[in-house]
């Protein structure tokens, strides 16, 4: 993988209001020590040592608000919902709420023109982050997903025009997703296919885990840079390990201790998914260590395998999701590779042994005429 | 007249030996690790039965990739039973002499072609083998760079984990371990073939290196 470091980005944000995040947070109930906590863990989510949560505190206190514009196009919200998960809203989501959030489709109050507005005054003034949820469709001009009489490329394209950086948001806006799985109706497309004159991060998954989200954009606060990313542009901080390597289920597959059914003696002894096809040793992301839903659990650990939901085209390069390998095309459903093999060498020994009754009857002939001549 | 010719030199043995062994014990722990078949319920930090299987699966897979790329150096530097030219019929005495093996193996021609070397059908099946081998090789150490993020590994394989993506590999890697099979069957039985035939040592020729000539030419 070869690791992209952006540039150091120029904060050129200082005009507007002087805004002070420690107090937009106290009004809502967030305690400095909560602050405080927060900075820890986004350093260990950065993978920074623990001393520089202060320095991410210092930055957030005195950074200048980055106004962040979320775009939806073809998704299902979920995304959203991710970013929304919390019974209460936590720490991070409240950082993220004051300190940015300027646009976002579905959970703003303002609606119709009124919205429309605010985004264009917020892309006007130019410095923003653009947020993409969803693919973007280009087959037919455009037109399967219009939002206001706009083509949702025209809308990106507007939208970005000034940004600092776009990041593209769950797997949809990252590679294409699920509307660009075969045979891709929409001719859907990620963002990094069509923007290239501003950097754009990836953070796949589907959904996205808002947590590298809320990591990104304080990385991007506190030192004034992109994180570094892998080959397809995704933050190494959350995507340069495998699952399988940091998986709790790890040591019962390297003992041999594998699930065979759902519900079986190993799953209840929390034995490893691999048989069942968890894709885990294909995928890079962090669940395993950051997990889900305030960090309760992860697929892997609720005991449904891995899906890959953070590669490229993990609908159809994935799949099947519970099974090791695909299947053989064209030699019906259950065709499996195994069977066809053993059918191939079935066939080899076969003709093998045929042809070494016609050598054996060759041979007998030949002696029989030799005798003849003599 | 018997005469013994010197036909197989040791790096070329070397490298068939290598290849029977290592190619035996990559099918079976390459087999475990696509459909671990064998679980071991004892207590989980005693036992490591994948994780061997992997460790032997990829040793194995280095002796594989070493002998087939010394196999191929000796093509260039070795005598005229190890040239490229004994696998390819380019030459068109090689490919007449194709055509005369290819009937005699279908039943249409009762004369066995005689060689010293490899006869042109079964040179012609070995650079298949060698297609086999390399294809194997490339989706292995693909596979095998896939837990590296970047390094060695990542820069010479990596680009075919992008390219086609893990499952794709890991299928054409698992099919080919039964073309390989299916390869075995064929290749035991012609070998067992030649040498009842053309009684010209085609078995222990490949210990020893030595066969023996008996036809005025070839």
């Amino acid at each position: 993988m070869t690791r992209e470091q952006i540039d150091p980005l120029e904060l050129s944000l200082t005009g507007g209001e002087p805004f002070n995040l420690v107090e937009a947070l106290a009004r809502r109930g967030v305690s400095r020590r909560e602050f405080l906590k927060f900075c820890t863990i986004m350093a260990g989510v950065l993978a920074l040592p623990v001393e520089k949560a202060s320095r991410i505190a210092r930055a957030l206190e005195n950074t200048p608000r980055v106004p962040l514009v979320w775009l939806e196009f073809q998704d299902c919200a979920g995304c959203t919902e991710s970013l929304l998960r919390a019974s209460r809203p936590t720490v991070g989501e409240l950082v993220l709420d004051v300190l940015s959030v300027d646009y976002h489709e579905t959970i703003m109050a303002p609606a119709g023109e009124q919205a429309e507005a605010s985004k264009a005054a917020t892309v006007e003034k130019g410095g923003h982050i653009v947020v993409v949820e969803g693919s973007i469709p280009l087959k037919d001009g455009g037109l399967y997903c219009c939002i206001g009489g706009k083509t949702a490329k025209d809308i990106l394209f507007e939208t970005v025009e000034g940004a600092i950086a776009v990041i593209a948001v769950g797997n949809c806006a990252a590679f294409g997703g699920i509307p660009a799985a075969s045979p891709n109706p929409t001719e859907a497309v990620g963002v990094a296919d069509l923007v290239k004159d501003v950097p754009v991060v990836n953070l796949p998954g589907c959904p996205l885990n808002v947590v590298n989200l809320t990591a990104t954009v304080v990385h991007f606060l506190t030192f004034g840079s992109l994180p570094a990313m892998d080959h397809l542009k995704r933050p190494l901080f959350a995507y340069g390990k495998r699952i399988h390597d940091n998986c709790e289920r790890r040591p019962h597959f390297d003992a041999g201790q594998f699930v065979e059914e759902w519900g079986d003696e190993g799953h209840r002894l929390g034995w490893c998914l691999y048989k069942m096809g968890c894709k885990g040793p294909e995928t890079y992301h962090n669940c395993p260590t950051v997990r889900w839903n305030e960090g309760t659990s992860w697929p892997v650990m609720s005991g449904h395998g891995c899906l890959g939901c953070s590669e490229p085209n993990f609908w159809d390069t994935m799949t099947p999701f519970y099974q090791r390998l695909p299947e053989v095309p064209g030699f019906g459903v259950e065709a499996t590779i195994d069977k066809v093999g053993l059918g191939l060498t079935a066939v080899a020994a076969a003709g093998v042994a045929a042809h070494a009754i016609g050598s054996a009857v060759r041979k007998k002939a030949a002696g029989a005429s030799q005798e003849k001549e003599e | 007249m018997l005469r013994r010719v010197y036909v197989w030199e040791a790096p070329v043995r070397i490298f068939h030996w290598a290849h029977v062994a290592s190619i035996a014990v990559l099918a079976f722990t390459g087999y475990y690790i696509g459909n671990p078949f064998i679980t071991v319920p004892d207590e989980t930090a005693q036992t490591y039965l994948m994780g061997w299987m992997r460790a032997i699966h990829f040793g194995a897979a280095f002796v594989f990739g070493l002998g087939f790329l010394v196999r191929v150096y000796w093509m260039f530097v070795g005598n005229q039973y190890a040239s490229w030219r004994d696998w390819l019929p380019v030459s068109r005495d090689r490919w007449g002499f194709f055509g005369r093996q290819l009937k005699y193996y279908l039943f249409l021609a009762k004369e066995r072609p005689h060689y010293m070397g490899h006869n042109p059908v079964a040179g012609l099946s070995y650079a298949a083998f060698g297609v086999m081998v390399l294809v194997q090789g490339l989706t292995g150490f693909a596979l095998y760079a896939e837990p590296y993020a970047d390094g060695f590994w990542r820069a010479a394989f990596g680009w075919l984990l992008t390219l086609f993506g893990n499952q794709t590999l890991r299928w054409v890697h698992h099919a080919l371990m039964w073309l390989f099979a299916a390869f075995f069957v064929v290749h035991l039985y012609m070998a067992i073939l030649a040498d009842v035939e053309e009684r010209n040592a085609a078995i222990t020729g490949i210990v020893s290196g030595v066969k023996f000539n008996h036809a005025p030419d070839h």
